[in-house]
């Protein structure tokens, strides 16, 4: 149909085969194009390696901040390299008193006595039957590098002798450059469930610039003392042939006592408990 | 299976020595191509270059190892649309006819005159069917359509071909 078309071409075809052609010339085109196809490849592979590398580097410090987080252990251990304090304390918080605080057991208390310059507020409390966490704050007129809170005593205003078990004020608060603030808790635990509501803090605070100065506040708690909880537990959890027997657990805002028993019928006696912790359904402690 | 269809799968899995023997294979055929499209030695030695670093570059997204050369083929009418969509300038000049070394006869200018006019596809059609012996089949396999598809175009492609070459007058008017 189209025979003298294609007649044509065929010739035009042949002209083209007959086309005198430096095979050289060809090749050094070739060879040029595959030079800078190779080339780029090369850099490809520079930028993904290079991407790699940030990858794996970003895992690695995700993993770091998060076992810092939620591994109390790690965050002890990390703590003892220098400079890695700071990022510790920032990554660490206490879960279960952020909890407390957002189940609305933050009691706000601000009260404050001032001194030389220098401000000490109780800014509120998280407490229950048997155990109390103050938030302080330390106001300064001059930057403080260091300060330190000291001989803290709790007493009752209302004449219950607090037996305490357990009492913890802070580290020393440290600044390279010097802070005008710093913030900080006081913790108490007790034997006997407490009942007063009014209380009377001492302490003293002492740090630079020749700071020794006593403080003596009053304050009440303005909500319930929280009671506890009691979840009966009653389960039997059998370990190499031991049995230990979960009775219940009593959960206060602060803490959670789970009280166990290990029947006589035991060869083996229980010594002690390690890794000892509570896991939520997410298994998270 | 061919020697350079195992080329061609060694080329994919990285071997630049199986891809530079393809290339050197097949560099005719392309270097034919690229005259044909661009009338101009050095701009099909540059086609050349350009093409053999596409190939390269996207040799992973080649599927069939025996169209290789179809494949590479397209590559360069590709290129060459895009070159001759950037330069319109493109006409043939007495210098470069002697350069072929070759005295083009008037029915070949015309000829020439006229495949240029073509629409890419049609030209592409054309390029592959007549100056690359390629069979229906295999166009349509290396275009991706059946094959009567390809018959159409090539039938339209012909016939648009003889449309412009009467108008042009010329002395092979059925």
């Amino acid at each position: 149909m189209y025979s003298k078309e294609e007649e044509r071409l065929l010739k035009l075809k042949k002209q083209y085969d007959d086309v005198e052609i430096s095979m050289d010339a060809l090749d050094e085109a070739i060879f040029a194009g595959f030079q800078k196809a190779k080339s780029e490849e090369k850099i490809g592979i520079k930028k993904k390696r290079w991407m790699y590398s940030m990858a794996v580097a970003a895992v690695l410090l995700i993993g770091l901040f998060w076992s810092i987080r939620f591994s109390p252990v790690f965050a002890d251990y990390m703590i003892n390299i220098p400079g890695m304090e700071n990022i510790v304390e920032l990554l660490r918080e206490d879960k279960g008193r952020m909890a407390a605080v957002e189940n609305k057991y933050y009691q706000e208390i601000d009260v404050s006595q001032e001194k030389n310059g220098l401000k000490v507020t109780i800014d509120g409390a998280i407490a229950d039957e048997e155990g109390m966490v103050l938030f302080y704050t330390l106001h300064s007129d001059r930057k403080l590098k260091e300060a330190t809170i000291k001989e803290v005593n709790l007493k009752s205003r209302e004449g219950e002798q607090l037996k305490e078990s357990f009492r913890m004020f802070g580290e020393p608060h440290y600044s390279q450059e010097g802070k005008k603030q710093y913030s900080g808790e006081i913790e108490y635990f007790f034997d006997k469930p407490i009942t007063s509501k009014k209380y009377e803090i001492k302490l003293k605070v002492t740090g630079s610039h020749k700071l020794n100065e006593d403080f003596k506040l009053a304050f009440h708690l303005p909500k319930e003392l929280k009671k506890k909880k009691v979840i009966h537990l009653n389960k039997m959890v059998e370990i190499a042939g031991q049995k230990i027997k979960f009775e219940r657990a009593d959960v206060y805002p602060l803490r959670v006592a789970v009280k166990v028993k290990m029947p006589e019928t035991n060869t083996k006696r229980i010594l002690a408990f390690e890794d000892l912790r509570l896991v939520d359904e997410n298994g998270e402690s | 299976m061919k020697p350079e269809e195992q080329w061609v799968l060694d080329a994919i899995k990285g071997d630049g020595e199986a891809f530079m023997k393809l290339m050197k294979l097949f560099k005719l055929d392309l270097y034919k191509t690229a005259l044909s499209y661009l009338h101009n030695e050095e701009e099909a030695l540059e086609a050349i270059q350009e093409v053999t670093y596409r190939a390269y570059k996207h040799l992973r997204s080649m599927k069939q190892p025996a169209y290789f050369k179809t494949w590479l083929i397209r590559i360069m009418i590709n290129y060459c649309n895009d070159q001759l969509k950037n330069n319109i300038r493109i006409t043939v000049n007495a210098e470069l006819l002697q350069s072929y070394g070759i005295s083009e006869n008037h029915t070949v200018m015309e000829l020439k005159d006229a495949m240029q006019g073509l629409d890419e596809r049609s030209r592409e059609i054309l390029t592959l069917k007549y100056f690359h012996d390629l069979k229906i089949k295999e166009i349509a396999q290396a275009l991706q359509c059946p094959e009567g598809t390809v018959k159409t175009w090539l039938n339209k492609a012909l016939k648009m071909l003889r449309d412009r070459l009467d108008e042009k007058g010329g002395s092979l008017n059925v």
